[in-house]
């Protein structure tokens, strides 16, 4: 791979938000992080390269990692804190990693994650700081290291057909200790 | 002298009455009555002492004198009279018990007969007497011999033993007794004797006392400092739980980078504060001390004004929650299902009966289990406490060198100085 230059593929769901949020995305890149950006209308991707002015080595990576989070679906606002923070990771598994669920049951299982408009995934968010992005069967996590832990397992349980009540409480007594 | 006696008292009364009769007089003071009263009282008293003949006070006075010294007059005179009377009693007393003795060389084998009793007043010694000396009167006179003696004797033994087995026994001896069937308060006044489920409580005196001491004291010296500690649950109203179980389930406001920032500041201004707080300490130290040598050289009888009291300002809020709608008289604990309050077992719980081998085997296994993890924490603590006890004693063995070192050196001196 070229160390001076990244393509991110946007998926064609995306490219609507992108469009919409391009100002917020290339300011940070352009002006901050010093890389030069473009969207490739005809193959779909985002072309970052570094130039002269670029100063940091990693910035490449950062923009590049940047724009993959929102590709994969997380909001410019969350997206932007892998800029701005060093610890912060993005994990991706699917529902088939934790247990093979086919049919009705792995829509179920959808729908035990989601929660009733969208309660459950915002409430694992809320208690463990993380954002999550529930693609079809697929799950993205952002976060710390030890963040993302507990929401995969508070979501792997939720996938193995535990009640959201005790998933909840589960989280609850984490946090509790996190914070003491 | 009787007839007189019959007069006078009927005199009296006479008066008395008269005077009595009317009680409307004596709504308010009346010179006639209260004359006339006091004249009754000095004729009965000079009556009462022509016929009893004690010699008390000489004359009751009543002229110039009020009711309460006429009254203190008449209980000194009571006083002599009642003196005299005991002594009379006491006689009387004693004249009875040369009486019973002789009754009783008579007849030895009544042992019923309690010879200690005292009299109490001088009509009950009469009646007393005639008691006492009416049952012997049979056996007065008639002598027995030994072996009859010993027979009546073995008789009233036999009778005795024959009504006690024939009696109802007592409900001590007739084994289950329930409350209904003793008498009340019986328990109370028996000393009874039965085994204790529950151990005694230890008596503490002054032996235990002093091992206890010793062993805190020896707990000190080691320095072990492990006291179990009291473990407290916490009680739990039924409704904080469901507080706490409705977590923020809304979607976030603000971005990932400014929770996490947030955090970052929190953590960071605690930090800030505590550094500041101790210069703060020392300075509020220094305040109050200068403030107290202030305050005594000028104002120690100032009294601050007490505090105002604090407004509280009581938002008009319903008094009910409207999360359902439940009747009236429902106490907000029921709104909450079983299962909230308390965690349902993954089993189905099992009475004794109904339990099976697989039921059986896996109580054992958990039972097991949890043994094993307790005997894996005692060994660990045992080791422990094994590491410590060897510390202690390497200083105790450090500390005996030192002390024998510098005896030597002691006794080295002398010798060095002959030397």
């Amino acid at each position: 791979m070229d160390s001076g230059r990244r393509d991110v593929p946007i998926p064609p769901h995306r490219i609507t938000p992108l469009k919409e949020n391009w100002i917020k995305i290339y300011k940070p890149l352009v002006e901050t992080l010093l890389v030069q950006v473009r969207f490739n209308m005809k193959s779909r991707l985002v072309q970052i390269r570094t130039c002269p002015e670029t100063k940091d080595k990693d910035a490449i990576q950062k923009a590049a990692d940047f724009v993959q989070a929102f590709a994969l679906g997380f909001d410019v606002e969350d997206a932007i804190a892998l800029l701005r923070l060093d610890q912060l990771f993005l994990d991706s598994f699917q529902i088939e990693d934790v247990k093979n669920l086919k049919g009705d049951h792995l829509s179920r299982a959808i729908g035990r994650i989601a929660g009733k408009n969208g309660r459950t995934k915002f409430t694992i968010e809320n208690v463990t700081k993380t954002r999550i992005v529930i693609a079809d069967h697929k799950i993205h996590i952002l976060g710390s290291y030890q963040n993302i832990r507990t929401a995969r397992t508070a979501i792997s349980n939720l996938i193995l057909g535990r009640a959201p009540a005790r998933v909840y409480r589960n989280l609850r007594s984490m946090s509790a200790r996190a914070t003491f | 002298m009787a007839d007189q006696i019959k007069f006078d008292s009927q005199q009296i009364f006479g008066l008395f009455n008269k005077s009595v009769s009317d009680l409307t007089s004596f709504l308010r003071p009346n010179k006639k009555i209260e004359n006339d009263l006091r004249d009754l009282t000095l004729k009965l008293f000079e009556l009462f002492k022509l016929n009893s003949g004690v010699p008390g006070i000489k004359d009751l006075v009543t002229e110039g004198f009020d009711e309460e010294q006429i009254w203190a007059q008449l209980e000194k005179h009571n006083h002599t009279f009642m003196k005299i009377i005991d002594k009379d009693v006491s006689n009387l007393s004693s004249l009875a018990k040369k009486l019973t003795k002789t009754v009783k060389i008579d007849i030895p084998q009544d042992d019923d007969f309690d010879i200690l009793e005292p009299a109490s007043s001088g009509e009950d010694e009469e009646e007393e007497l005639k008691k006492l000396l009416g049952p012997r009167e049979k056996f007065v006179g008639k002598m027995l011999s030994t072996f009859e003696q010993e027979q009546l004797q073995m008789d009233e033994k036999i009778t005795k033993l024959e009504e006690e087995n024939l009696k109802s026994k007592p409900w001590k001896l007739i084994g289950e007794v329930t409350a209904d069937k003793r008498p009340a308060n019986s328990l109370l006044e028996d000393h009874l004797q039965y085994d204790f489920i529950a151990r005694p409580a230890p008596i503490i005196d002054e032996q235990v006392a002093l091992k206890l001491e010793d062993l805190i004291k020896q707990r000190i010296k080691d320095g072990i400092w492990d006291d179990v500690e009291r473990k407290i649950k916490p009680a739990e109203q039924p409704f904080e739980y469901k507080r706490r179980l409705i977590l923020d389930q809304e979607k976030s406001k603000v971005g990932l980078a400014e929770v996490y920032e947030k955090d970052y500041l929190q953590r960071t201004q605690q930090d800030k504060v505590e550094e500041e707080n101790e210069t703060h300490k020392e300075i509020r130290k220094m305040m109050s001390a200068i403030f107290l040598q202030l305050d005594s050289l000028s104002s120690f009888h100032f009294t601050p004004k007490p505090p105002e009291p604090e407004v509280k300002i009581v938002n008009n809020l319903p008094a009910v929650s409207a999360e359902d709608t439940i009747p009236v008289a429902v106490s907000e604990a029921n709104l909450l299902a079983p299962e909230e309050v308390l965690e349902k077992p993954k089993r189905p719980v099992k009475g004794a009966t109904e339990r099976d081998t697989t039921d059986r085997k896996h109580d054992r296994r958990l039972k097991k289990k949890k043994q094993k993890i307790i005997a894996a924490r005692k060994n660990a603590k045992k080791i422990s406490n094994v590491e410590k006890l060897s510390q202690s004693a390497k200083q105790k063995a450090k500390q005996a060198e030192k002390l024998e070192r510098t005896q030597k050196q002691r006794q080295m001196k002398p010798s060095q100085l002959k030397t």
